[in-house]
């Protein structure tokens, strides 16, 4: 008797001292990532000498809360804002639905030529775009495209290759079983794909989606060449408009980002139980 | 006599299916074929053929042939730009292979308030690109910089980061620590598809946790290290923000990769052939990495479902 | 006349302007004609006044429309020449002296001599400096309208700081080896006594140009003084090597290694190139667009000075920028009303002279903008520099290529890594295939 409760107390022990171990290792890798997000927080609530100045202070003295509306009022950021919003949902949907659907053929549709396909996918992938977007100009001026939102978000309803692998990856695990019994009831391959699988990946549909927001939301190359009208401009481009030593001190900048980056957080909150609760490969249900 | 006739029969009908199959399939991927010649394809053999021009965008095209690449091959900054980017894609991928692998395994546990955890390893991951690295740039400031009063403090001299040669392409690799959150959810997803029953046998047996991991945990996940090591690869041949923001390719062409180079002889010298050549070889360069990592690999990879 | 005075003056003449163009002058016609109007970003004072003189101009001339597009400088040429080189320019687009000449070559542009041999009053030209016009000159026509005009390394230096040390102000007949060093020097100390060196001689943006390359000190304004040269008149080979070069390069360099009156490359970019604006120096080099922004230090009170005479003369370098017309306008017409009226004298002294900034391209404009507030006292000596201003020589299309690669090497001499002696050679030996591929195109 005395020598199990004596074991159980060194177990108890043990599992602690682990626990803390984890949790330490944990708590500073999170203090860590979520340092910078802090730090320009502070930035932006400075006045200009208090960035020069050592040692660096977290918080400021005095926090200048009027830095947010004197940088916000420096360019029309409310509308490069909703600009930003406007276009990055929409290419979330673009890339969802087209990258699943592209992807559901390649995963789930036997037939020749399919994996030289798959390769020449792969091979777009490996493309930088720095390359492309000069001919892609061309093109959109032929289309008369320049100067509206539509380069940035048409392409993305045809596909994009790195959601598409991804896509593909996930729908190869669901095991074919569920195609089969649906396949028996009577089910076209679209009804398999829209109603059996798609229902069946939201994991993969919020990583996309968020994925793509995210991408899109940060992109400048793009909007910078295709959009000359001032007041079409997107968030990523409005805060390069600030970069310039001519027209705004950090804080000014630090202020900008902090509410640029906030979007892309909040869309998050929203879709990340999706994917990060207990999610398992297997969906039986 | 009739048995051939049947076979042929089902053949038939077996290939009527087949091709039943196959138009499906087009149907499918149709939006990837148009987006395709359209917007990749077309472009892509566009730039193979200016390549081959010296249309520098000021000036009508004229054909030169192969002069931009026997150019390319003569100038030495060609061969530091191909080192920078070695170096920048081995490192990037080593890293972030490595660690979101790492925090997977962290955040796999089944401590409370694990999910927490997670969101906060995921949230930077959010903010790449310029705001990252306007961030960034105040970050690694010298003096005043919060990194360098972390130096100061600890008593070891603080190097100057991006002005600093040597420093500066470590500091754009150790940036991508903050970006390691979609990979470790990939890693955590894989991780939790390991049946418990693998890990059980493994501790009947007596193997203690450094066994367990190498000869479970690591073979279960080849096939998802393999691919998140290909899309990473393809991605860190891309990057282009962070190099541009922090360091302009600086200092003395130490952090003057791919990306960054093609950019800057298309869009600030406005030598158009000239970054399409370059952007060719780039190409065939990463398609021989990704080759390579594929055959390296190819025997260890497992799928879940696999249908013939 | 007194600022407000001036300020109710001006309004009252675009008032009038307005109730002159609302009675009927003006084009007459039908539907709306849409300008793209391409312009880089400036201070909120100047952007502020340029929209409202567009909205004026609108009104006067009620079927033009214009709209602006802003983009940010260093990636302004990219944005704007992938977009003329594909047909789809905007029709007035702002061009900076540099890259003046690139797009004439291309025949991106409209020439205005057409324009102006019109109708010679209403274009005015005898109020534009010539130098301001050279700029646009190609081939014998002219083919934009300078906006501003100024000298890129003039002087400033920080009044308190001099007082303090006991010092006086600076004057015309400064040298650079002689009473400017020796200012530096006095200039240069430890004021918290740690033992570090934190207020300096001279400092601040003199290493940085416009375009974020550290090649600020390959102007004439550094290297014309001591009588060197980056490359050549024809642009067909780097000079930097001369002895007269390497003595200019060895006195500037040497203000941060030899003397130690200029801050090092590692502090200067820690403080975003704002070491003067900070107060931590005596004196900088600038240029005069910097004067509205510098009012946004209220602790700083600085005045300008002229540019000190170097062993070979006085030099300062002369930079400008403009609008001009592109060939892809649909509608050149309407296109060089605007233009004329926006660089027009009452244009240019609303936007320039009123919003603080400077530098106007018409002498008339100038004139009025030195009454400005915040203008320094001495702020006549920028429009005198101009006498003794210079255009830079290096402005042919390989500029960009060679200032990019001229600014790492300089980096690394500024950092104290190589010697004047070893950068001057790579450059050289970097930059010279460049010029001959350029100049054979």
């Amino acid at each position: 008797m005395i020598n199990n409760s004596s074991q159980k107390l060194n177990i108890n022990w043990k599992k602690i001292i682990y626990r803390m171990l984890l949790y330490g290792i944990l708590g500073i890798g999170a203090i860590v990532l979520i340092f910078p997000i802090i730090w320009t927080g502070s930035l932006s609530l400075k006045t200009y000498s208090n960035v020069y100045r050592i040692p660096p202070r977290l918080i400021p003295n005095p926090v200048v809360w009027s830095n947010y509306p004197e940088a916000w009022n420096f360019f029309p950021y409310t509308r490069f804002l909703l600009n930003s919003l406007l276009v990055c949902s929409l290419c979330a949907l673009g890339d969802t639905l087209s990258s699943s659907v592209v992807a559901f053929g390649f995963a789930r549709l036997r037939s020749r030529g399919k994996n030289i396909l798959f390769a020449l996918v792969l091979l777009t992938m490996m493309i930088p775009y720095q390359l492309i977007i000069i001919p892609q100009f061309l093109v959109f001026k032929t289309i008369g495209w320049l100067n509206t939102f539509k380069p940035l978000w048409v392409i993305t309803f045809f596909g994009w290759p790195y959601f598409v692998f991804l896509f593909r990856q996930f729908f190869m695990s669901i095991p074919f079983e569920f195609d089969d019994a649906a396949r028996i009831d009577g089910c076209s391959l679209w009804r398999i794909y829209w109603n059996i699988i798609l229902p069946l990946s939201k994991p993969a549909l919020a990583t996309v989606a968020l994925f793509s927001f995210v991408a899109n939301w940060r992109n400048f190359l793009a909007p910078l060449i295709y959009l000359s009208s001032y007041k079409k401009y997107t968030i990523a481009l409005g805060l390069s408009l600030l970069n310039t030593r001519r027209i705004a001190e950090t804080p000014y900048i630090m202020a900008v980002a902090m509410i640029m980056i906030l979007p892309p957080i909040i869309i998050f909150t929203f879709v990340a139980r999706y994917f990060l609760r207990e999610i398992s490969l297997a969906v039986y249900k | 006599m009739k048995e051939k006739e049947i076979k042929i029969f089902k053949q038939r009908k077996i290939s009527k299916l087949r091709k039943k199959e196959e138009i499906s399939f087009y149907l499918f991927i149709l939006p990837w074929i148009i987006g395709f010649f359209l917007f990749s394809g077309g472009p892509i053999f566009a730039t193979l053929g200016i390549s081959l021009t010296d249309w520098s965008l000021f000036a009508s095209p004229h054909w030169s042939g192969l002069s931009n690449y026997t150019r390319l091959f003569t100038d030495p900054l060609f061969y530091k730009v191909f080192v920078n980017t070695l170096y920048y894609v081995g490192g990037r991928v080593a890293l972030m292979v490595t660690i979101s692998l790492l925090a997977a395994i962290l955040l796999n546990q089944k401590l409370p308030g694990i999910t927490v955890f997670r969101v906060i390893y995921y949230l930077p991951a959010v903010i790449t690109g310029v705001a990252l690295s306007t961030i960034f740039v105040q970050l690694y400031r010298p003096i005043y910089g919060p990194f360098a009063y972390f130096f100061s403090k600890v008593g070891v001299p603080a190097p100057s980061w991006l002005i600093d040669e040597k420093w500066a392409m470590p500091a754009l690799i150790l940036m991508n620590f903050w970006i390691i959150g979609p990979n470790t959810v990939i890693f955590l997803a894989a991780l939790q598809g390991i049946p418990k029953t693998l890990y059980e046998a493994g501790q009947i047996d007596g193997a203690n946790f450094l066994q367990q991991f190498f000869h479970v945990t690591l073979p279960m996940l080849s096939s998802i290290t393999l691919l998140i090591t290909v899309i990473t690869t393809v991605e860190s041949f891309q990057v282009f923000a962070e190099p541009y923001i922090l360091t302009r390719g600086g200092p003395n062409y130490s952090t003057l990769v791919g990306a960054l180079y093609i950019y800057r002889n298309a869009f600030k010298y406005f030598n158009l052939a000239y970054a399409c050549a370059f952007a060719w070889i780039l190409l065939l360069i990463v398609m021989a990495f990704t080759g390579v990592q594929f055959l390296l690999s190819g025997h260890w990879a497992y799928y879940a479902a696999r249908r013939e | 006349m007194s600022s407000i005075t001036r300020k109710i003056v001006v309004s009252g003449l675009i008032v009038s302007l307005v109730l002159f163009g609302s009675l009927g002058s003006g084009v007459q016609a039908q539907e709306k004609v849409v300008l793209r109007y391409a312009d880089t970003t400036y201070g909120k004072p100047i952007m502020t006044q340029q929209t409202n003189w567009i909205e004026s101009f609108m009104i006067r001339y009620p079927n033009i429309e214009v709209r602006a597009e802003r983009v940010e400088g260093s990636v302004f040429n990219e944005k704007y020449v992938i977009q003329a080189a594909a047909g789809a320019g905007p029709d007035i687009v702002w061009i900076c002296a540099p890259s003046a000449k690139q797009w004439m070559k291309a025949g991106f542009l409209i020439d205005l001599v057409p324009y102006i041999e019109e109708n010679e009053a209403l274009a005015d030209m005898d109020d534009f400096f010539e130098a301001a016009l050279g700029f646009f000159r190609y081939e014998g026509g002219l083919y934009g309208l300078p906006m501003d005009l100024g000298p890129e390394g003039i002087h400033k230096y920080n009044v308190d700081l001099f007082d303090e040390a006991g010092l006086e102000h600076p004057k015309k007949s400064w040298t650079f080896e002689g009473e400017f060093l020796e200012a530096a020097k006095r200039l240069t100390k430890d004021t918290d006594g740690d033992g570090e060196t934190d207020q300096w001689g001279m400092g601040g943006s003199f290493y940085e140009f416009y375009a974020g390359y550290a090649t600020y000190m390959l102007g004439p304004s550094f290297l014309f003084p001591f009588g060197g040269k980056v490359v050549n008149d024809s642009e067909t080979e780097c000079l930097l090597t001369e002895p007269e070069s390497l003595r200019a390069l060895n006195f500037w360099i040497g203000l941060i290694h030899e003397h130690h009156v200029a801050p090092p490359y590692e502090v200067m970019k820690a403080m975003d190139d704002k070491v003067f604006q900070l107060g931590k120096s005596g004196m900088a080099v600038g240029y005069p667009w910097d004067v509205d922004l510098l009012a946004e230090f209220p602790d700083l009170h600085w005045d300008a000075m002229h540019a000190p005479k170097g062993p070979a003369g006085r030099f300062t370098e002369v930079l400008g920028s403009g609008y001009c017309i592109t060939q892809d306008s649909k509608h050149p017409d309407e296109a060089w009303l605007f233009l004329r009226d926006y660089m027009s004298r009452e244009g240019l002294t609303y936007v320039w002279a009123l919003s603080g900034s400077g530098c106007c391209a018409r002498e008339s404009a100038w004139k009025e903008w030195e009454k400005e507030v915040h203008v320094p006292e001495s702020a006549y000596i920028y429009r005198e520099a101009l006498d003794y201003g210079t255009v830079p020589t290096l402005m042919g299309p390989a500029t960009d290529e060679v200032l990019a690669v001229a600014s790492e090497e300089l980096e690394l001499c500024l950092m104290g890594k190589t010697s004047v002696e070893e950068m001057a050679g790579r450059i050289k030996a970097k930059v010279d295939p460049i010029l001959e591929r350029a100049a054979e195109e």
